[in-house]
């Protein structure tokens, strides 16, 4: 699914949170955004679901304005959302209900998702007996059951350990390049965000615009100790710590060629 | 053993070993200290003539008698009394709740309802639910069997405003996320009604019933001394107007406090089956 963002702002009463974002997400794409904290990247996230009505400018997704109602979007959210009163099992079936999955295929699609983020025997568990990183992939798996075209995740992975984000992010990768979804994913971690991304956008504070797109091209697999990575990595955050430059030009590529010459 | 020699904390390697309120005994012994000393008080008070009443041991005679053989003058055991005034809270607390749940459900979810519905229930709240009988008595002059008609109505006005408050505040403290998180996966309304405000507010409305029905109760003892045939309130009521039969009273009364107790447990077990995930 493309989303495209034309010269979006939004404010909570007075205070200016986004300010003219322009930013185009092709079909397939794997989008990063990366910013300091505040900057209002859940806002975003939120806009571009279409819980939030932006206070300016529009959101396309597929050339239609977002509608909650077609459920087309895979939403993980930064807080805790399971549903306390449901088991893990019970989570991912309001889901499918919701998107009247066949009834036949729940038992086999929860089986499958939950396997897949490794908490198969953990079926019939509350969200209470969960660890934190637990709960958020059971929430990884709700959203994945249901199949949706655009997944907008909100550091899902914060809350795990390095070894589980590490097979999460592998796995993330596998899912979408099989079933090229359309992913826009916050993150805090710019090592996660090289690794993953595409494109990464690249967030200013108060109010948050975008400071720089940059496109990456590193080769899949991508490997974390490899030195492009490290010089990638160097640089986004060279331009994250760079003062204020109000440019928002083209789309920054930085290439395994041009990547030696920063 | 003095006051100041309890064991440090940093001794105990994290695990209190013993009681710090208790020391050797466990908090059952309070509990059972506890009656002891009100059976004791009550007998000194007794004793000294301090008081006009039947001993502890005389009354526990009564009230014995009074669940197993009944009262002659009245020819009902104490649990069939108990029973009749028990039978109408049920049945007006059950009414409150079908009608509390969901108007407050709706007041939560609905700004205009709940605006709307507001203005009149702010006017009504305040008012005693026994200041009610009289006018109920007006209301319910025609019908078949009015005492009874307006004990329910007491009763289910005293229930009614607990429930639905607590219902209200439920649906008002209901998570933001998990409503969101129902909206991007496309539910409906009515699902997100029914699957997430609803049970997210169970555990307050549970709260809201466990006070309706003690309220309920209080209403029901308190509207048989103004009229009715056989309960528990008229019972120490007509009691004590026959004059002599304070141990009776005394049965009564607590035959009151008991029920009220175990409604209040059985509302708590109630609530454990049905709100399992807290
Ligand atoms: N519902 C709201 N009402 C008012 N202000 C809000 C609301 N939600 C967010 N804000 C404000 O908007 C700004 C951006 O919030 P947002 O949650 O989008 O930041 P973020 O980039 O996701 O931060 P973090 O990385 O810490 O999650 C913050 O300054 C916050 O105070
Ligand atoms: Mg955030």
């Amino acid at each position: 699914m493309a989303l495209i963002l034309r010269d979006v702002t939004h404010q909570f009463g007075e205070v200016k949170i986004l300010e003219n974002l322009d930013l185009q997400v092709e079909d397939g794409c794997l989008c990063c955004v990366v910013g300091p904290s505040g900057c209002g990247k859940s806002t975003l996230l939120r806009i571009i679901a279409g819980l939030y009505q932006p206070a300016g400018g529009e959101v396309l997704l597929d050339d239609a304005p977002p509608s909650l109602e077609k459920g087309e979007i895979g939403f993980v959210f930064q807080e805790d959302a399971l549903f306390p009163w449901y088991t893990v099992e019970q989570n991912i079936k309001f889901g499918l209900k919701a998107r009247n999955v066949d009834k036949n295929l729940w038992d086999e699609i929860i089986e499958y998702n939950l396997r897949k983020v490794g908490l198969a025997e953990y079926r019939r568990y509350y969200p209470k007996q969960l660890s934190g990183g637990m709960k958020q992939r059971v929430a990884i798996a709700r959203v994945l059951a249901y199949n949706p075209k655009l997944l907008l995740m909100d550091e899902p992975f914060a809350s795990l350990d390095s070894i589980n984000r590490n097979m999460l992010q592998a796995d993330l990768i596998d899912l979408w390049s099989r079933e090229k979804k359309t992913v826009v994913f916050v993150t805090h971690n710019i090592d996660e965000a090289v690794f993953l991304a595409e494109r990464i956008v690249i967030m200013n504070s108060k109010p948050g615009r975008i400071k720089r797109i940059v496109d990456i091209d590193l080769p899949r697999p991508r490997n974390r100790t490899d030195a492009n990575f490290c010089r990638i990595r160097r640089s986004i955050l060279e331009i994250i710590e760079s003062p204020d430059s109000q440019r928002t030009g083209p789309n920054e590529n930085i290439s395994n060629e041009e990547v030696k010459s920063i | 053993m003095g006051l100041f020699n309890y064991t440090p904390a940093e001794n105990l390697n994290g695990q209190p070993k013993v009681n710090r309120s208790g020391k050797r005994f466990g908090n059952g012994y309070f509990k059972v200290l506890s009656v002891i000393s009100f059976l004791l008080g009550w007998q000194l008070l007794v004793s000294f003539r301090l008081l006009e009443l039947p001993s502890p041991l005389e009354t526990a005679q009564v009230f014995v008698n009074l669940v197993v053989e009944g009262d002659p003058l009245y020819n009902k055991t104490l649990l069939e009394i108990v029973w009749s005034s028990l039978r109408i809270v049920v049945e007006a607390c059950l009414i409150s709740i079908v009608i509390a749940v969901p108007l407050g459900i709706l007041m939560g979810a609905v700004e205009w309802f709940r605006h709307y519905v507001d203005a009149m229930l702010e006017m009504l709240r305040p008012i005693p639910p026994l200041a009610w009988i009289p006018l109920a008595y007006v209301i319910f002059a025609n019908a078949s069997r009015p005492t009874e008609y307006v004990q329910i109505f007491v009763v289910f006005v005293g229930a009614f405003f607990p429930i639905l408050l607590d219902t209200i505040h439920g649906i008002s403290m209901v998570n933001r996320i998990h409503i969101e998180a129902a909206q991007t996966m496309g539910a409906s309304r009515r699902q997100i009604l029914t699957q997430i405000m609803l049970p997210a507010s169970l555990p307050s409305i549970f709260n809201g019933i466990r006070v309706g029905f003690g309220v309920g109760w209080m209403c029901i003892v308190a509207a048989e001394f103004v009229g009715g045939k056989l309960g528990i309130g008229y019972y120490i009521w007509s009691s004590y107007s026959v004059g002599g039969r304070v141990a009776e009273i005394i049965s009564g009364v607590a035959a009151i406090g008991l029920v009220g107790t175990v409604m209040n447990k059985f509302i708590l077990f109630l609530e454990k089956r049905l709100v399992p995930w807290r």
